[in-house]
This record gives C-alpha cells, structure tokens and sequence, in this order.
C-alpha cells in the first residue's frame, strides 16, 4: 500500500525530465505529446477518479513551478482530464483498459481536453482562431500522445503490468 | 446534520475534491502577477534548471568552437545592423544620422545555450543558461543570426525563461521595411500572422517585416520574417498578411540576449504593457 503511494513521484520525475529535455527533439512542426497525460491517464484508470485528480493536481503543480510558466493552467486541465477519464474507473476491467486498443483512446480523449482546456486558460485571446486551439493545440498533440500511448500499452504488456502493481 | 455530511461526502467526495482543486488552480492563476508568486516561480524554475542542466548535454550536442561562437556573434550583429540600415534607407536621414543608426557596438550580446523548450499548446517558451548574474533583464530581446527569436519573460540568477514569437501571448508592433507600414505581429497556434495592416499599405510577397521602433516592448529594427501569403486581399478594413519567420525557433539551439537596455523611466512606464500581459 506504501508502495503505491511512493511509486507515482518516483516514476512521475523522470516522466517531466524526459518531457521536457527529450520531447522537443521529437516535435513534429511544433507538436509535441504530452507524457504527463500518460502517466495521469494510466493511474486514473488503474486507481480511480479520486487518486487521478490527486495526482494530476499535484504534476501539474510541479511542472507549472519547474518549467516557470502560469501557476495553475496544468494543474486545473490535468484535474479536469483526470476527472473525465475517471468516469471510465472500473476495477474488473482496468487491466485491460491499459492494453491496446483502449489506452490509447483514453489518451487521446485525456489529451484532448487537457490541451483544450490549458490554451484557453493560458492563452485566452480573443483573436485567437478557435479552430488553431482545436485542431493543432489539442487535437494534433493529442493524436501524437495517443501514438506513443498506444507504444506505452505495449510496454506496459510486454513487462507484464498488472493492476495493483506496487 | 453529520450523517448527512457523511452521506454527501461518501457520495459525491469526487465532485467536492474537483471543486476544490479547480478553486485552487484559479486563485493561484489570479496570483500569477504577484512578485511573490513571481520570486516563488524564478526560484523554483532555477533550481530546476540547475539541478536538471547535466541533462542539457546528452539532449545538445553541438559541438561549437571558439571561433564559431565569434561568427555567431558576428553574424547577430550584421543582422541587427542590415536591419537598422534598411530602416535608415526607408526614412533617408543624414548621413549623421546613418552613422549613429548604423553604430552597433553599444548592443552588447549574450551568447547563451537553451537548455529546454516548453511546448504548451500555442505558447513555446525557451530556457536559457544566462540570468540576472550576466545583467539579463525581462524584456530584453533573444535573437539569432536570422532575427528575433522572442523577448526575456522571467529571469533568475542562472537561468531565463523567453517567450518566443511561437507564443499567442506575444504580439508586437512589426514595420514592413517595404512601404512602412505597421501591423501587430501574433502567433495564431499555427501560423506567425501580421493583423491590423491598413488596405492601403503597399504589401509585397517577399517583403521584410521588422520590428518597430515604435513597439513599447522592443525598439530595435530586428528582422521577423518575410511575407508568405496576403490572407484576405478582398475583404475587410485591414490585411492579415502570412509571416514566414526568419527563424525557426523549434530548431535552434542558441540565442543571443540583447541588453538593449532603454532610459528606466521610459522602460519602467512602456513595460507595464509588457509585464501586465
């Protein structure tokens, strides 16, 4: 149970690390995924609404201070995500929620309203094209996470993942 | 009264945690501009890039010499320079006057290696391996050989954070060296857009956009990009005009910070515009 709770900071650090020293070498015309919705999708499927939304609070918190952008903007779209994907909580079937084909579509819809949502908080403007924020703010990130959600479903198998592991 | 809090909370602890967590994500983004909140972020994101920078390394590999760093430099000047002259040639001033426009050795540059990038949906920001300890100030502009690449938001002792032109948070007053004319330079999520031109403006595929010397965040001509396409030619009061950037920022690897540094009433009082964004 200790373990459980302990686990997540320790895997949630080298996530951010590798968020933002190796993802902007993989951007593709300034898209770029979004490892931490990985990570918050995983454990809100894994272990619950109440638990995602705890978590993505507190990474959001941690990115937001560690990359010197607006306090508050990851946190409240990481909450956000991690409360819709936590409607899709359910206990008999979390194994297989983390398996292809569904991870990746909870990533993608996880995504979607975090990036949706963190670009109208930071970056409202009316003068901004609501279609730029849909289609390449959330979507196209979202679709790029979602590819490396479906390469994360596939790690997740092959070091045999179960639930409750910890 | 207690079993029914119980019954509520049993139920519905979900909902209450989500209306608590987003009332504290709202108040600290309502803090955001406070110079505790401020303090709090330089600190924290300074220790961060400290304690992260080794990383920088295996992420940069760049090999750089002496004497490449010097071409660099040089290559940052000219373009200030070759900016400052086009200017110069649009409003035909003296030749006093050129002499003066054209001297650029009181821009003193700060080489400084980006050690990350911060992709947030429509904002890109950059860290940089300079600080207030080499005299870095917010406000100062970043640029390379190729033109600006954003202007200084936050800075620590180490360490800076730059809002790029890739930021929907940054608008600027551009000049077409062409004709002359002004718009507002801004980011739109995918494309480097100048709004705001007048219809009557003479505007070229190919012409060079700068920055204006009219802007109140940065008074230097330095170059933006060159026009890609006219959006709506037919249509409205005012030209959209598409900007293809001198400078890929999803590319480079170095910037150079400008310590134009301007009077500190003047910078105080035109700032604000800047600092309250």
């Amino acid at each position: 149970m200790i373990l459980r709770l302990l686990l997540p900071p320790f895997i949630f650090i080298p996530i951010m690390i590798a968020q933002i020293y190796f993802i902007p070498i993989i951007e593709i015309s300034g898209i770029v995924p979004n490892l931490l919705i990985i990570l918050i999708a995983y454990y809100t499927l894994q272990e619950g609404q109440l638990f995602g939304m705890v978590f993505a609070f507190f990474v959001g918190f941690i990115f937001d201070l560690s990359t010197g952008s607006i306090i508050g903007a990851s946190m409240l779209s990481g909450v956000i995500a991690a409360f819709s994907l936590g409607f899709f909580y359910n206990e008999n079937k979390a194994d297989s929620y983390i398996r292809n084909p569904f991870f990746p579509l909870f990533v993608l819809l996880g995504c979607f309203i975090n990036s949706a949502i963190f670009n109208l908080i930071a970056n409202f403007n009316v003068n901004l094209s609501f279609s730029a924020i849909i289609l390449f703010s959330a979507f196209l990130p979202a679709l790029y996470t979602a590819f490396l959600g479906a390469v994360a479903a596939l790690i997740f198998d092959g070091l045999g993942v179960r639930k409750r592991i910890g | 009264m207690l079993s029914l809090l119980r019954y509520l909370w049993y139920n519905y602890k979900n909902y209450f945690v989500l209306v608590f967590f987003i009332a504290v994500s709202v108040s600290l983004l309502t803090l955001n501009e406070s110079p505790r909140v401020k303090n709090f972020r330089s600190f924290s994101f300074g220790i961060f890039s400290v304690s992260t920078s080794f990383l920088s390394s295996f992420f940069f590999t760049e090999s750089r010499d002496a004497e490449n760093r010097e071409l660099r430099e040089k290559n940052a000047r000219l373009m200030i320079e070759l900016n400052k002259l086009r200017e110069y040639k649009r409003i035909a001033g003296d030749i006093a006057g050129l002499k003066k426009v054209a001297d650029t050795s009181s821009h003193e540059l700060i080489l400084s290696k980006i050690t990350y990038k911060v992709y947030m949906g429509t904002q890109l920001n950059l860290n940089i391996r300079n600080g207030r300890n080499e005299g870095i100030e917010p406000g100062m502009p970043a640029i390379t050989h190729n033109g600006l690449v954003g202007i200084v938001k936050e800075t620590s002792e180490d360490y800076s954070v730059i809002r790029t032109i890739k930021n929907s948070n940054l608008r600027l007053v551009i000049r077409n060296s062409g004709d002359g004319s002004q718009g507002i330079l801004r980011w739109s999520g995918s494309d480097l857009l100048v709004t705001n031109l007048p219809k009557t403006a003479i505007v070229n595929i190919g012409d060079v956009f700068t920055t204006s010397s009219i802007s109140s965040i940065i008074d230097l001509p330095l170059s933006i990009g060159r026009v890609k396409k006219i959006l709506n030619p037919e249509e409205g009061i005012f030209n959209d005009i598409l900007i293809q950037p001198s400078v890929d920022v999803d590319k480079i690897d170095y910037v150079f910070i400008v310590k134009h540094v301007p009077s500190k009433i003047k910078r105080d009082i035109e700032l604000n515009f800047y600092r309250n964004r």
